[in-house]
């Protein structure tokens, strides 16, 4: 304890001080009014009691009672600077609003009084790894290990610190000294131990000691509860250590890296665990121990053989085992694929493609045309070469799809006489339709699903493609009413529901989709939106947000606000979802060290790291902040506007102070509200800790007017700086930290920009922008040293010479339409334009050889309209053709 | 194709909008940290060649209880992915490992009483039988089956009975948290 001699004021008699305890244990148990009514008892002698003061507050803090907390411990504070209770509920209050960093500056300074409080410590501690100070987190771990080294928590969290200081080995010898003071205990099977011995060995592996982890897995096998783990761990090792064992001669009894997946594949569902398949095509293919780490990281499907060139040895060696392994489990699937993967295009392919088709054909399974796709549309680093692929291997399954159709329908069998059942039909022209959609045939594909539907109208999924092909078509608004038509055929079904609210979204029709939501949220929960808020779905937020965001175009700055805060509400509203997911993580930093899941938690800690690189957190914050920046125009214009002859800036001056005024009004009009509804609940509530759900405050902002509110560059800045910290691979993210520093006038930053984009594979935001800037350059007035550096980067991007043949250069390399777009929008900025670049582009993709999608087509006839009115009606003659009827067109 | 696995902590965001995208129930991402860091070898998903999350079973234990035994809280399958044997491939997986790892005695789920393709599936392909009826389980006033599966033990006997698990540690001083997790949400 505090070393000081307090005050008398902070020196409470025995009867208050066991009154004081019983508010700590009040708050404890969560039994707040009780802990009020003591706080008190106690003030009501002592008013000027800082310990007592400050408990008050954090009873309060806990009854919502925000205001009066915060004064209550400031209050409590200021009367006793000594206490080290005090300064912890400072902290501790900081904490529950998230203000970590003041939180632990609080609670080093109540160290500071109390070094060795274990349970400031142990606080301390959850906020620096919360904010993965690892350093620090490490420090107060071994701080309190020293404090307490008889509890078990303070070794294994300590084990943990380390770890996450990259102090891997470290972390063993603190789990081995932990070992040897619980020598019986550590050995009994159980699933803590079991976890703990599985950590250890997960430091062993990542350390690459692949040897050591082998023999360490054999040595923890008998406290080992997760056999699974441990099964499918020892396969890994042995072909990272490169330990292949003794061999022998059967195909699946090769060598003893073969056995363990073999075995792992035998085990009930493991014939569909590709990570087995991956795993048992390194051992079969006696990949070098190097090469195995690099082929086991890869994901979901893919597996080695996808990048290897194979000889015809290793072709029938693979062969043999898939064929006596379908013979033991002659349903699993991946037999009759994996095969396809890669075999050599020939008579054999095609037999076993076809057996392939027919297998999902007859099981009327909707993803047959899907998982085939894999092979229509290789990944960059496959091997193409003397496998069938592409749109060739595509054509192949028209061809067989059309030709069993046709026997189906005349002989009610498979073209090779094999039976199946009657919807079998149809099934063949769903994959016949999904062939000639994915070739871009729209017009076919809706002939041959329209069959499909007169064949079976009652199933959901043709008509669910019909809308599909019709969206692709650019038949938006027929899209969306198709989409309904299959949601009605199966009214309990949430897929074809959300299904129907997205494509309805897509049209516009933004009244209609949200009733559609709200078929599938709990009336009890309030406003289905609201709903969809606290379940966390991002989709549907977006997908209103953007169908929002479209309409807000032109209008006079209060218009726009109007128009944009729903809009915004909802964007800014999934980027809260990230914040509760990286809020989430806290509570679990006790529990697994309890739970001893360290595995899973360091993963977890992983995954926060990055969880804001999030595609729907880069679309919600890049589509706020455009927002933003239009509202941000707006408001320039306006400003800029000729007012009876006001000067422009007294304008600008008075508009901010009016602006200042409505959001001090507004600011109080809130306080008083809340303070009500305070009063209100304070009222209504009699024991809160029977309540488990206190009754939610109305929203504070329903349609958005306090965010659209806001400074609006502010904003779109903050948003922008956010992406940059947590999304610097995307192209959005530095597309629009360009934009944003344009209209800031900061140029050196928008360079930056520039260049990372310029890194981009996607080149479109580039030139676009590089176009924008060379153009704003003259004009721009700049210190001799920002210039100078400006202009030779940009000399640098522009590789020495002008900005419009480094355009045209580009569009000379780049046939394909959307590139070309960029490329047109590019010398438009310039005042170069030239529509030929559009009318002369590839429409079809090269790689493989079918045709763009029709938003290229729509993206490039904009294009046009904004630059050569002759151009863009021979372009939308062109677009009439390939799209009859697309909504675009109407425009 | 599609692969059949282990969940890991990754796949939480992509399990929780299919959830989203299938069942009237959903749940706040903390609920699915809370059981990929309590049963981690529980949890199973299926993925599409792009890496999609097409299927999964977010499945838990009932450790306080005797016998220990699991529980289903979600399964679900992209109606775009049906008739492939995914429900009842990830059902199995996590059935193996909660005997497996967690001695489970059995497994109980709750099913509405008008689903009958999930009810067909638990009845008659994964050997479930019906214990009660849960009057107005849902919220929407509908029925539920209680349902269970008893695994055939084989060796539980021998095994010693694990230690109950350690009731979630709930810092006394952080204000405004109700404990390391929340109740499960009402069904």
């Amino acid at each position: 304890m505090a070393a000081l001699a307090k005050p008398d004021k902070q020196r409470l008699p025995k009867k208050e001080a066991e009154t004081f305890k019983n508010i700590v244990k009040f708050y404890e148990t969560k039994q707040y009014k009780k802990g009020l009514k003591a706080a008190d008892l106690v003030l009501k002698k002592h008013p000027e009691h800082g310990e007592t003061l400050a408990m008050k507050g954090l009873v309060l803090n806990c009854l919502d009672r925000k205001t009066e907390a915060y004064d209550h411990v400031k209050k409590g504070l200021r009367a006793d600077m000594r206490s080290h209770v005090c300064w912890h509920v400072y902290g501790l209050l900081y904490r529950s609003d998230r203000n970590y960093e003041q939180a632990i500056k609080s609670y080093k300074q109540a160290l500071k009084i109390d070094s060795d409080n274990v349970q400031i410590l142990r606080d301390l501690s959850l906020l620096q790894v919360q904010l993965r100070d690892t350093r620090g987190f490490l420090e107060t771990r071994r701080r309190l290990l020293t404090l307490k080294s008889t509890n078990k928590m303070h070794w294994i969290a300590y084990a943990v610190a380390n770890h996450l200081d990259g102090k891997g080995k470290e972390a063993i010898k603190v789990i081995d000294a932990y070992g040897e003071t619980v020598k019986e205990e550590g050995r009994e099977r159980n699933y803590e131990n079991s976890e703990l011995a599985l950590y250890r060995n997960l430091l062993l592996e990542e350390s690459g000691k692949y040897d050591e982890a082998l023999d360490h897995l054999d040595a923890c096998k008998s406290v080992v509860v997760d056999g699974f783990g441990w099964r499918k761990k020892r396969a890994e090792l042995l072909l990272y250590a490169g330990r292949r064992g003794t061999t022998s001669t059967g195909v699946l009894d090769r060598n003893e890296a073969v056995r363990a997946w073999v075995s792992l594949i035998r085990q009930p569902v493991g014939a569909d665990n590709y990570h087995f398949h991956r795993g048992l095509q390194c051992a079969l293919l006696e990949v070098d121990a190097t090469k195995c780490l690099e082929l086991m990281r890869e994901k979901a499907t893919r597996t080695p053989t996808d990048v290897l060139v194979l000889s015809d040895t290793q072709v029938t060696l693979l062969d043999d085992a898939y064929s006596t392994l379908a013979s033991e489990q002659p349903r699993a699937d991946a037999f009759a694929w994996l095969p396809l993967t890669y075999c050599p295009a020939g008579p054999s392919f095609d037999a076993q493609l076809d057996a392939f088709c027919r297998r999902f054909i007859k099981r009327g399974a909707p993803a047959l045309g899907s998982a085939l796709e894999r092979l229509w549309a290789p990944q960059p680093n496959d091997v193409v070469e003397g496998r069938c692929r592409g749109s060739q291997c595509c054509r192949k399954v028209l061809d067989m799809a059309k030709t069993h159709a046709a026997a189906l329908s005349s002989k009610s069998t498979f073209a090779n006489g094999d039976a199946t059942t009657p919807t079998s039909e149809a099934w063949a022209l769903y994959l016949q339709a999904h062939c000639l959609e994915w070739l871009g045939q729209l017009d076919e594909a809706m002939a041959v699903i329209d069959r499909a539907i007169a064949h079976t109208p009652t199933a959901v999924d043709f008509p669910e493609k019909k809308a599909r092909l019709l969206k692709k078509a650019g038949r938006i608004k027929d899209a969306a009413e198709m989409m309904d038509t299959a949601r009605k055929l199966d009214l309990a079904d949430r897929y074809i529901n959300n299904k129907c609210t997205k494509y309805m979204l897509r049209a516009g029709n933004v009244d209609d989709a949200r009733a559609t939501a709200a078929l599938f949220t709990r009336e009890e929960a309030g406003e289905p939106e609201q709903h969809l808020r606290d379940m966390q779905a991002s989709w549907y937020e977006l997908e209103v947000g953007s169908a929002l965001a479209r309409r807000v175009t032109t209008g006079t700055p209060a218009e726009l606000r109007e128009l944009a805060g729903p809009a915004l509400k909802l964007f800014l509203s999934v980027e809260k979802h990230f914040s509760d997911f990286v809020e989430d993580q806290f509570d679990f930093h006790t529990y697994c060290v309890r739970k001893m899941t360290l595995r899973a938690y360091v993963s977890v800690l992983k995954l926060e790291d990055n969880i804001r690189g999030h595609k729907a957190f880069v679309k919600a914050c890049v589509q706020a902040a455009e927002l933003y920046l239009l509202l941000h125009k707006a408001d320039s214009a306006e400003v800029a506007k000729p007012q009876e002859a006001v000067d422009p800036k007294l304008a600008k001056a008075l508009a901010k102070r009016e602006k200042a005024k409505a959001a001090k009004a507004k600011r109080k009009a809130e306080a008083d509200a809340k303070a009500q509804a305070e009063a209100a609940k304070e009222a209504a509530k009699n024991d809160d800790s029977k309540k488990k759900l206190p009754k939610r405050d109305a929203d504070e902002d329903p349609k958005g007017e306090k965010l659209a509110a806001l400074e609006p560059l502010k904003e779109a800045t903050r948003l922008s700086k956010a992406l940059e910290k947590y999304a610097a691979s995307s192209v959005e993210t530095h597309a629009l930290a360009f934009d944003v520093s344009m209209v800031r006038a900061k140029p050196l930053l928008a360079l930056r920009a520039l260049r990372r984009l310029s890194k981009q594979s996607d080149q479109r935001a580039f030139v676009v922008r590089l176009a924008r800037l060379t153009q704003a350059r003259p004009a721009m007035t700049l210190t001799a040293t920002v210039a100078s550096v400006l202009d030779a980067e940009l000399k640098d991007l522009l590789s020495g010479g002008d900005c419009v043949a480094f355009l045209r250069g580009f569009a000379a390399r780049r046939p394909l339409l959307r590139d070309r777009s960029a490329a047109a929008r590019a010398l438009h900025v310039l005042g170069a334009s030239d529509p030929s670049l559009i009318l002369r582009a590839d429409a079809a993709d090269p790689d493989m050889a079918k045709p763009l999608p029709v938003r290229d087509f729509e993206d490039a006839l904009a294009t046009l309209r904004d630059g050569d009115g002759a151009a863009a009606g021979t372009f939308r003659e062109e677009c009439q053709r390939r799209f009859p009827g697309a909504d675009f067109l109407l425009k | 194709m599609l692969s059949v696995r282990e969940a890991t902590v990754f796949d939480l965001l992509n399990m929780q909008q299919t959830n989203l995208w299938c069942l009237p129930e959903n749940y706040n991402l903390k609920y699915y940290f809370y059981h990929v860091l309590s049963w981690p070898q529980l949890l199973q998903v299926a993925e599409d060649h792009k890496g999609k999350v097409v299927g999964y079973v977010l499945a838990k234990m009932e450790e306080e209880d005797t016998p220990p035994h699991g529980h289903i809280t979600s399964l679900s399958v992209l109606r775009t992915h049906r008739k492939c044997g995914l429900a009842t491939k990830l059902m199995t997986a996590s059935h193996n490992r909660m005997t497996e790892s967690f001695d489970a005695h059995h497994v109980a789920l709750h099913v509405r009483k008008s689903n009958r393709a999930a009810f067909h599936l638990y009845s008659q392909t994964l050997d479930y039988e019906i214990r009660d009826v849960e009057r107005g389980y849902y919220a929407d006033g509908e029925d539920a089956y209680d349902m269970r599966k008893v695994f055939v033990s084989t060796k539980a006997s021998e095994k010693p009975t694990p230690p109950a698990s350690p009731v979630p540690e709930v810092p006394p001083s952080a204000p405004g948290q109700v404990g390391a997790v929340e109740p499960p949400p009402p069904p």
